[in-house]
């Protein structure tokens, strides 16, 4: 699934990070994600999602694409929570996504984020494929 | 993300579980429940962890059940229990938390 354009209806200033695709800035990501969640009103339980969320993908992105750059862009629009994480090479990323049986070890990844988030798909800005995460901020965790 | 082994079986691990970490995880649990009826892990001190983690904590599990031996979770936190939750293995691992 793939969209253009940007959310607008911002209820707080997104956002933008970039830094190399490397697992060592993993950690550093998701404090900036929960800062941001902090900063904007989020409690601990979207902190903690988003946190997750973030993580899986990044990771996606960094042992499954060529991409040497990882963006981020999170912002919280008057209804949503919505995380850009790019750049994601493969589209068919999202066509499977599906909980393995309990004895595989490895595959759930992205299962964690789409039950975690409200909408999931491939969003195309500028020629730069990211996986964009909405989650409605009146969400029930 | 910190490991160390308090005793025979018993490990206490801290920080965060992700996939810079988790090969280092995976190391040290490797030869878990080699000499153990019981893995225990003890969770507690872990902050944050993805599913870089569960492979390392589903490997391990296998590895001990291939052993004759049970891998028990110790006091994993909200974060890890609605991870686990989430994945569907919350029925593979024997967890003890606090009541």
């Amino acid at each position: 699934m793939q969209d253009s354009g940007h959310p607008s209806n911002r209820a707080a200033p997104g956002f933008d990070l970039r830094a190399p695709a490397d697992t060592a800035e993993l950690s550093e990501i998701r404090r900036r994600v929960r800062a941001y969640v902090t900063d904007a009103g989020g409690g601990d339980d979207i902190a903690d999602d988003l946190e997750l969320v973030v993580s899986e993908l990044a990771t996606n992105v960094i042992e499954h694409t060529t991409s040497a750059t990882l963006t981020i862009r999170l912002e919280k629009t008057l209804d949503a929570w919505i995380l850009d994480v790019a750049d994601v090479d493969d589209l068919s990323i999202l066509d499977h996504v599906e909980l393995p049986d309990r004895s595989e070890v490895t595959g759930r990844g992205l299962f964690v984020v789409a039950s975690l988030v409200d909408d999931v798909r491939i969003v195309d800005d500028d020629g730069r494929h990211a996986v964009r995460c909405s989650r409605h901020v009146a969400r029930v965790p | 993300m910190h490991l160390v082994e308090a005793a025979p079986g018993e490990f206490l691990v801290s920080g965060e579980v992700d996939a810079h970490s988790s090969e280092s995880f995976a190391t040290a649990l490797a030869a878990a429940g080699e000499q153990s009826e019981a893995v225990i892990v003890d969770m507690g001190g872990v902050t944050f962890m993805d599913s870089s983690g569960l492979r390392v904590l589903v490997e391990a599990q296998q590895r001990a059940e291939a052993g004759g031996a049970s891998l028990v979770l110790r006091t994993p936190s909200r974060q890890i229990t609605r991870l686990l939750d989430l994945a569907g293995l919350t029925e593979n691992f024997q967890i003890d938390a606090p009541a």
